[in-house]
């Protein structure tokens, strides 16, 4: 009796784990990875791609589960978008919010500062901020950097200026990011952080 | 023919609203919070330590500006509470008319352009959904470029500024935010905090220059002492970033902040783009 407890407790225990990791608790809401296709990341490089690899480039870290690959990317992801609550990232609304609020000492310097960096620059810095700042973050999560070509990189990642994509869109490009970020290894030179 | 006297008037009035918008603070005998004080200020004697503020000493290179925001404490969360009970007051009162528009839309959309999209109904009010200014850009304070403590060099430029007393963090540059870990101090009443270069300094050392100007020798002067500050928002859509491990202050295991004082992890926030999304 006693020994048959003890090989259900040990047959149980064996299924449990790995329902537990599949059942891993998501922040921000992970789909289920089985609805997904792994997108194709084999390439032959061209020099034309070499130029390019501080743009077109993917994420990667070992022994991650598709879960924290996918929060870490919604988490970075959200960080790089910027938290404005007043939408549209329009700086100035902000710092006509924040004025009647006696900081214009404040807020209003670094409003001014990214609304003149919009005026400024335009919509091909903000995709530039967008890629370095998730390249900061992913960074700090440890993920690695890998090589794409264009046409790769744009079946499963999108670039924003001013604008901001469609949120299905967006949302199922990030889950294909996360699902690559946790898959196998890449067998191709790591990229500089 | 008497013209004269009354341009004469409005251009002295013109005049008195100039002066007056551009009059700095330490001109009156109070500071408020966010004034920034010069040196001629404390000399003169025009502005004095006040018990019921906190003030902000720190060094930063020329052209540079810092944001610095405020943990919310209790009354920030009551006014910011209230906020969003106005908004939401206001919100309910509206959405009738918001209903009404958006009915008149669709009827004309249907007429006009049949196979078009109708745009969602829109959602009824919600106190999560109000928009109201968020708790940590409350207080928040941009030090840099404009009225310096003294005259400095092209490295080393002097503020003061006057603040309400509290915890604040180190947001970051006006290029970017220190969104993924930083360091806080805390601001004591009638006390001068000196952050001296320490924000700035790449590899923060005791060497960095903590030395306050001699006009200030005789306010009380303490110096800041940080700890970890975990993530936040990153509220004005700067490049991002976190400050560098500081000995016995901050560290990371990965991305999670270590609070060196104590050895323990900083909770990780759910962080939010909470840009309307585009459906």
């Amino acid at each position: 009796m006693n020994r048959q407890f003890w090989a259900s407790a040990a047959s149980l225990a064996f299924f449990v784990a790995p329902c537990a990791q599949a059942q891993e608790a998501s922040v921000y809401g992970a789909p289920d990875p089985a609805g997904l296709t792994m997108p194709r990341l084999d390439f032959v490089p061209t020099p034309d791609d070499a130029l390019n690899y501080d743009k077109y480039f993917y994420f990667h870290r070992e022994d991650t589960s598709f879960v924290q690959a996918y929060d870490d990317i919604r988490e970075c992801d959200a960080l790089s978008s910027g938290s404005n609550i007043y939408a549209g990232g329009d700086s100035a609304t902000v710092m006509a919010a924040a004025a009647p609020y006696g900081v214009l000492a404040g807020g209003v310097g670094a409003a001014i500062g990214a609304a003149a960096a919009d005026a400024i620059w335009g919509s091909a810095q903000r995709r530039a901020q967008r890629r370095t700042s998730m390249r900061n973050c992913m960074g700090f999560k440890a993920y690695h950097r890998y090589p794409l070509s264009v046409s790769l990189w744009k079946a499963f990642n999108f670039e924003e200026g001013f604008g901001r994509k469609k949120e299905a869109v967006r949302l199922e490009a990030l889950a294909l990011q996360a699902l690559v970020a946790s898959g196998p290894k890449p067998t191709t030179e790591e990229l500089a952080q | 023919m008497n013209t004269k006297p009354v341009k004469m008037k409005r251009l002295a009035g013109f005049l008195g609203l100039c002066l007056a918008m551009t009059a700095p603070a330490a001109w009156s005998a109070q500071t408020k919070p966010n004034d920034l004080i010069t040196e001629s200020a404390v000399l003169s004697g025009k502005v004095t330590p006040d018990p019921a503020m906190g003030y902000i000493f720190v060094r930063m290179p020329r052209g540079m500006t810092i944001t610095l925001m405020r943990v919310p404490d209790a009354e920030t969360v009551a006014a910011w509470e209230q906020d969003r009970q106005k908004a939401l007051a206001k919100a309910i009162k509206n959405y009738p008319g918001d209903i009404s528009t958006w009915e008149d839309d669709v009827a004309l959309l249907k007429k006009t352009r049949p196979k078009d999209p109708l745009p969602p109904r829109p959602a009824e009010p919600t106190l999560e959904a109000v928009e109201v200014v968020p708790q940590e850009l409350r207080d928040l304070l941009n030090i840099g470029i404009f009225r310096r403590y003294a005259k400095g060099t092209a490295f080393d430029e002097p503020f003061l500024v006057a603040v309400k007393p509290g915890t604040y963090f180190y947001a970051g540059t006006n290029t970017t935010c220190m969104c993924m870990g930083t360091v806080a101090f805390d601001v004591l009443p009638g006390k001068v905090t000196n952050l001296g270069a320490t924000l700035l300094d790449k590899t923060p050392s005791p060497s960095v220059d903590m030395t306050v100007p001699d006009s200030l020798k005789a306010w009380p002067v303490m110096p800041a002492e940080l700890h970890a500050h975990g993530k936040f928002n990153n509220y004005f859509r700067v490049i991002v970033n976190r400050m560098p491990a500081i000995p016995g202050v901050l560290s990371y295991r990965r991305d999670t902040v270590i609070d060196e004082r104590t050895g323990q992890a900083l909770p990780n926030p759910k962080l939010v783009a909470v840009q309307k999304p585009k459906l």
